[in-house]
């Protein structure tokens, strides 16, 4: 064990800090990016490329374009 | 074909209609706009998205909002009463047992099945206890110290030390 050279109350070296962000994570208050909600929200999907080695000469978005998005 | 479903989540009725498909997860975070209760992999394995149904812990990605029909469902935001914070969540901010959060709700709504059912578990009870929710920041060790002060307080045990083990 660590033998503290301070009080607790004086804190310092050795002694554990209470953070300041647990209250809202134990309460279910943590906002992650799956949590925000915002007007015209979209979603993304990344389509990657068939070929490890190629050069991309066009994107054909067509299909993509074609589903409704909201 | 959508159906009206009746549920309690957090002590408040609420009437829904559903589409037979959509998750309890889904509709705990979507329509009753609770995000505590999180999805970390939609496959029942991290525990994320762990609640109370009926008193029972229970994945709700893996149960279907339809299923749920006239249950009570307990999440982290029911935790807490005017009181104050549940013995669970007090354990966990005193014994540093969260980093980023993300499996804590599930893990502190896991644990209150645990210790409903045996007040004074040992650590390896704790540790098959909580086998079902996994933690990707800390590692098992502070949280199971945060059930065992949970414990502890539940009981009117006195409290085990919250000062982190120096070597």
């Amino acid at each position: 064990m660590i033998k503290c050279k301070t009080s607790k109350e004086i804190g310092g070296m050795g002694h554990s800090m209470k953070r300041k962000e647990d209250a809202r994570f134990i309460q279910g208050h943590g906002n992650y990016i799956d949590d925000i909600k915002l007007p015209g929200m979209l979603y993304m999907k990344i389509v990657r490329r068939p070929y490890a080695y190629a050069k991309i000469k066009n994107i054909d978005a067509s299909k993509a374009l074609a589903i409704p998005a909201w | 074909m959508k159906k009206t479903i009746n549920i309690k989540l957090n002590g408040t009725d609420h009437s829904v209609e559903v589409e037979p498909r959509k998750l309890l997860v889904h509709l705990i975070r979507e329509d009753l706009s609770m995000t505590g209760t999180h999805i970390g992999c939609d496959t029942t394995s991290c525990g994320a998205c762990t609640v109370l149904i009926d008193g029972r812990s229970a994945k709700s990605c893996t149960i279907l909002a339809i299923q749920a029909d006239g249950k009570e469902i307990t999440t982290v935001e029911g935790l807490a009463t005017a009181g104050g914070l549940h013995p669970l969540q007090e354990g966990f901010k005193e014994n540093h047992g969260l980093q980023c959060g993300f499996c804590t709700p599930g893990m502190m709504i896991r644990a209150v099945e645990l210790l409903g059912k045996n007040p004074n578990p040992t650590e390896s009870e704790i540790r098959w206890g909580i086998s079902g929710n996994l933690c990707r920041c800390t590692g098992y060790n502070n949280i199971v110290k945060a059930i065992q002060y949970a414990s502890a307080k539940m009981r009117g045990a006195e409290l085990p030390s919250t000062e982190p083990e120096f070597v």
